[in-house]
């Protein structure tokens, strides 16, 4: 175990901290999710056979690690609500400089596959300090040691009055005092904090959230009617987060699961570090001239956002047509963020109402909508006068998400899938491109989908098909 | 007067599965792919093996290239005078061909159908006699009253008749359909362990590139057995790659309503036709599962 920079040892501190956590993992998910949408998808594109059958196996290992960065906001999201904190779906918006995480040195921009986007993310995922190129080969730590570890005194490289006044400012931090030297580190000083807390003020006191509130999946959970029972079959495990234990098996699997420093022994070929290593030294091994992304631009956005620090990063996308389905998908991203803050909000609601609105969430908007809009906008122009495609930009508009009160929850929604359904409908490139043209086709099935939801969800899921 | 048919055999059906997208034509994220060499997705169900779309899968080199092999046959024919009571064999039936024209299992990730519980649509049901004569063809409407509703529109109620009742694990009449020694999970993972030895075999004779890249991801897939996640499981749960060996969908039964294009038995073109049937058994690397099941016939003449 390397020293910790920061001792977190007020629950301010663990909050603001987790905070900082689910900005991060929104950020890397949403990076990830960019250079897998941005892969060729068949021998039209100029791949051959071999190369697609190559190109889809890296998509897929993206697609997982992306998936388990949602798990990793999930279980931080848990971790803030035992604690009575609350959820956090702030970001700012890409292009972000890396001074803009301080020493993290988390660079944020939407970038297509390619070595050096690989490079990056390998980045992110590095345990420290970084371990030689024998680590992926080697066999991790059996898992009874890894809490042993965890619980071991830390050694700091702060003072705490010092590490409290910066880790307590959290996400809203001046990019330059986030003090945290890496995720590894970021994690691992949150489970030194957890138990820190948990000696000063006892357990008892610091788990005082409304842990029905959690979700989580697995046997038992509350949300069985749906996949939330079977999970693992997706690579992911949400746990729930009640007491000291559940808060540190849920920081060990993440830490595992990225990283790998603290993986188990039959595990860490699939840590996120040692499948982008792995997939750089494929990359590099390739002769000169396969390219297995589309030609997509960086930050492909629909407008330049105040909050944006690279500006000249940015390239707005000018094609009318494509700039329309950016919006579009930009507006399901941010309506699926919105249900997700009442889903874990603490405004009460029933049991049904959660289910509701997983339902609505995780498989159809995730993906029937935003995965085919992104693969959609990295096969369309970006531009009117210049070569480049398009992508999901992943923008808010908005500096903060609010919901509305809680009886117009339902009407809200309504509203918005009704204006989703009409925006499908009504989009231009169904006049500009021939009605077998593949895209339009796909285009169409999605807006076929999401009418089926605008009209289910004003039925109150009256209409689906059974489940058992 | 009845005829009853009783069919059964492998299948195919080459689609997506979650979290892929239902339309996903070559498969990403889920654990079902068209690989190299292969066309796209067409996600439609093949009951038989000249189907256009179907494309079967070496299991093996050799005495070892066994595995599931598509067609879906009459394995017992029977008329029932209803009136005497009393069963006579039909044995012109026997080894007809049945296909479901089109057909696909439709969910669209929650949005029409939740949990796994697919409806079928369209529903059109032709069977040919073993000398390749259609001598039946019907299909079936989700609505009578408006044959064009798209599925889209149904109604719960519409969906919940072209769907199944619901789904058994380790199903002991899917293990003696497909031939696997008993229920266990064991089982099922000692099937998948000798389908990756048969395939890593088959890769030491295969020189063509494109070949020796499809059979690598089948063989990686394969390798994946055990989930990996386990922290609410309390140990690592069997996955879904051979778990859904011995899954069965049961409970279909769908009273065909709709238009009649071939009768060529005396079929009663005015009563509907009972069609009942099962799947399960499903194979992700064959992309093929198996389904067992009964069409009864009125008819108003016969034998």
């Amino acid at each position: 175990m390397t020293s910790l920079t920061i001792e977190l040892t007020t629950r301010d501190d663990l909050i603001n901290t987790l905070h900082l956590a689910a900005e991060l993992e929104h950020n890397l998910m949403c990076q990830y999710l960019f250079a897998a949408y941005t892969m060729k998808r068949s021998t039209s594109e100029g791949l051959s056979e071999v190369q697609l059958e190559k190109t889809r196996g890296w998509g897929a290992l993206m697609t997982l690690v992306a998936r388990q960065e949602m798990e990793h906001m999930g279980l931080v999201l848990n971790l803030l609500t035992a604690i009575g904190g609350t959820p956090y779906f702030r970001r700012p918006n890409f292009p972000q400089r890396k001074e803009r995480y301080g020493k993290l040195g988390i660079k944020s921009e939407l970038t297509r596959f390619d070595k050096e986007t690989i490079k990056r993310f390998q980045g992110f995922e590095s345990p420290h300090p970084e371990p030689g190129p024998e680590f992926c080969a080697t066999r991790g730590v059996p898992r009874e040691d890894i809490r042993a570890l965890l619980l071991a005194p830390q050694v700091f490289t702060q003072r705490p009055t010092e590490a409290t006044v910066t880790a307590a400012r959290g996400a809203q931090l001046p990019a330059s005092e986030i003090e945290f030297t890496s995720v590894q580190d970021l994690y691992v000083s949150l489970a030194a904090g957890f138990v820190t807390v948990v000696e000063r003020i006892g357990e008892k006191n610091l788990f005082i959230g409304d842990v029905k509130a959690e979700i989580w999946g697995g046997p038992g959970t509350p949300y069985g009617e749906g996949s939330m029972d079977d999970l693992s079959q997706y690579g992911l495990d949400l746990i729930q987060v009640v007491d000291l234990k559940s808060a540190l098996d849920a920081i060990v699997e993440i830490v595992e699961q990225g990283e790998g420093i603290l993986a188990p022994p039959d595990y860490i070929e699939h840590t996120h570090y040692c499948i982008y290593t792995n997939m750089l030294n494929d990359l590099l091994d390739e002769k000169p001239g396969f390219d297995a992304a589309r030609p997509v631009v960086r930050n492909p956005l629909t407008r330049m956002h105040p909050d944006i620090t690279a500006a000249r990063e940015v390239n707005i996308i000018t094609r009318p047509e494509t700039r329309e389905i950016a919006s579009l998908f930009n507006f399901t991203y941010e309506t699926m963020l919105l249900m997700m803050l009442f889903l874990y909000g603490s405004s009460p609601k029933t049991k049904q109402q959660r289910v509701d609105f997983m339902n609505a969430i995780f498989f159809p908007l995730m993906t029937m909508f935003i995965r085919p809009l992104s693969e959609i906008l990295t096969q369309l122009p970006a531009f009117k006068d210049k070569k480049g495609n398009a992508g999901p930009g992943f923008e808010l508009s908005r500096d903060v998400l609010v919901l509305p009160q809680p009886a117009n929850i339902w009407s809200e929604f309504q509203r918005r899938f009704d204006i989703l359904a009409w925006q499908f409908d009504n989009l231009w490139i169904y006049e500009l491109r021939p009605a077998d043209d593949e895209i339009v086709k796909r285009v169409r099935y999605m807006t076929e989908n999401m009418r089926r939801l605008a009209d289910d969800w004003r039925a109150h899921w009256k209409n689906v098909g059974r489940g058992e | 007067m009845w005829l009853y048919l009783s069919f059964e055999g492998y299948f195919q059906m080459r689609m997506a599965t979650d979290p892929d997208p239902a339309d996903e034509p070559r498969g990403v994220s889920g654990y079902t792919f068209a690989l190299a060499g292969e066309p796209d997705f067409d996600n439609l169900l093949h009951l038989q093996p000249d189907e256009e779309g179907v494309c079967e899968r070496r299991f093996g080199y050799g005495k070892n290239d066994t595995g599931p092999r598509v067609g879906v046959t009459v394995r017992q024919a029977k008329w029932y005078d209803d009136e005497t009571l009393v069963y006579k064999e039909a044995p012109e039936y026997l080894e007809a061909r049945v296909s479901f024209v089109k057909a696909q299992l439709t969910e669209r990730n929650g949005i029409i159908i939740r949990n796994d519980l697919f409806a079928i649509d369209p529903l059109r049901v032709q069977v040919r006699n073993k000398r390749g004569t259609l001598v039946l063809d019907r299909e079936d409407f989700l609505d009578p009253n408006n044959p064009a509703l798209p599925i889209t529109q149904a109604n719960s109620e519409m969906l919940e008749r072209r769907q199944p009742q619901g789904l058994t694990d380790n199903s002991v009449e899917v293990a003696k359909a497909t031939g696997l020694p008993d229920v266990s999970n064991d089982s099922c993972i000692n099937n998948r362990r000798i389908r990756q030895r048969n395939l890593e075999e088959l890769l030491k004779h295969t020189k063509k590139p494109v070949e020796r890249a499809a059979l690598a991801t089948r063989i990686s897939q394969l390798n994946i057995l055990r989930r990996w996640w386990d922290l609410s499981q309390g140990g690592k749960p069997i996955d879904r790659r051979a778990h859904q060996l011995t899954l069965q969908a049961y409970g279909w039964a769908v009273d065909i309503n709709g238009a009649v294009h071939v009768n060529k038995v005396g079929a009663d073109e005015n009563t509907n036709w009972p069609l009942s049937f099962w799947m399960g058994g499903w194979d992700g690397d064959a992309l093929c599962a198996y389904i067992s099941g009964y069409l009864s016939i009125p008819c108003t003449s016969g034998t």
